[in-house]
């Protein structure tokens, strides 16, 4: 009798899982070499940009590598739902189109949630370790951060 | 060689008097580690009655402190960049109606910031960060 329900209970979870799959959502585009690139607007140095691409850039640009996993439902609800959020909230892809206010903002974001080990998120870092910040990176990313900003500062109002 | 002296001192006191009718009308003036910066009465009256209660050193919310926290503008915690960056960022908060928070608001609707106050603020912000500009 328990293990007619037992399977009964798995056939239900496939069944749903199945289903699950074909509940339509939109994947967030991708696109490579945008000309608005926070790294065509600045000078940004090598090892910063680099960091950028590998801890960042799955959410916070146009330039998101998607893996296996995220075409799977449920899974693939989460992580679109995670890059459309990031690309609403920084997108490096378009930072060339940002007020000098909203790069400053931007910036000064970037060092908070560096600070409060907010970013990148536990739940990308699971299965993306190499995006792991190391303290050296995190400090290296927040000074230029805040050089960054002296710049834009200083640069003519618009 | 006495008109001289005389016209000096006239033109000294003439300066002090100046120098002192000027801080009676700042409410409040500080000097920050690269630049000072003044907060006159009536924006700081504004402030706060609706905002300092969670962004100052002393608040409960972390993110309110962390985001903006009105003590660092005048412990020399922020440079000129941070208080350019943070005024401009309480432009675009205050443009778009998001403090204080709706949610705070439905429990203290006496903490909604009245048109009047958000022009007050916003006028304030944008000469604020123009002069800091320009020094």
């Amino acid at each position: 009798m328990k293990k007619k329900l037992g399977k009964k209970l798995l056939l239900f979870i496939v069944l749903i899982l199945v289903i699950m799959q074909f509940i339509p959502i939109t994947k967030p585009e991708t696109k490579n070499d945008n000309l608005t690139d926070i790294t065509k607007d600045f000078p940004v140095p090598q090892e910063i940009a680099t960091t950028l691409k590998t801890s960042c850039y799955d959410c916070h640009s146009m330039e998101t590598h998607y893996p296996w996993y995220s075409r799977v439902a449920p899974v693939k609800w989460m992580v679109f739902n995670h890059i459309e959020e990031g690309r609403e909230h920084l997108n490096f892809s378009k930072w060339a189109l940002l007020s000098k206010e909203d790069k400053l903002d931007a910036l000064d974001e970037i060092t908070e949630v560096l600070e409060e080990n907010e970013m990148p998120l536990e739940t990308y870092l699971i299965l993306h370790r190499k995006a792991k910040l190391s303290e050296k990176q995190k400090e290296d990313l927040i000074s230029w951060a805040e050089s960054y900003m002296e710049v834009i500062f200083a640069s003519e109002p618009e | 060689m006495k008109r001289i002296f005389f016209s000096l001192s006239g033109i000294a006191i003439i300066a002090l008097l100046f120098a002192f009718n000027n801080s009676n009308q700042t409410g409040y003036t500080t000097v920050t580690n690269d630049v000072s910066f003044e907060i006159p009465k009536e924006i700081l009256t504004v402030i706060n009655n609706k905002c300092y209660g969670c962004h100052n050193t002393k608040s409960k919310g972390e993110k309110s402190k962390k985001k903006l926290n009105w003590d660092n503008f005048t412990n020399n915690e922020y440079n000129s960049v941070k208080i350019y960056t943070k005024l401009g960022k309480i432009e675009k908060i205050l443009g778009e109606d998001k403090m204080p928070p709706a949610k705070f608001l439905e429990k203290y609707p006496k903490k909604t910031l009245t048109e009047e106050e958000k022009q007050l603020i916003l006028a304030w912000a944008k000469e604020q960060k123009i002069t800091l500009q320009s020094k």
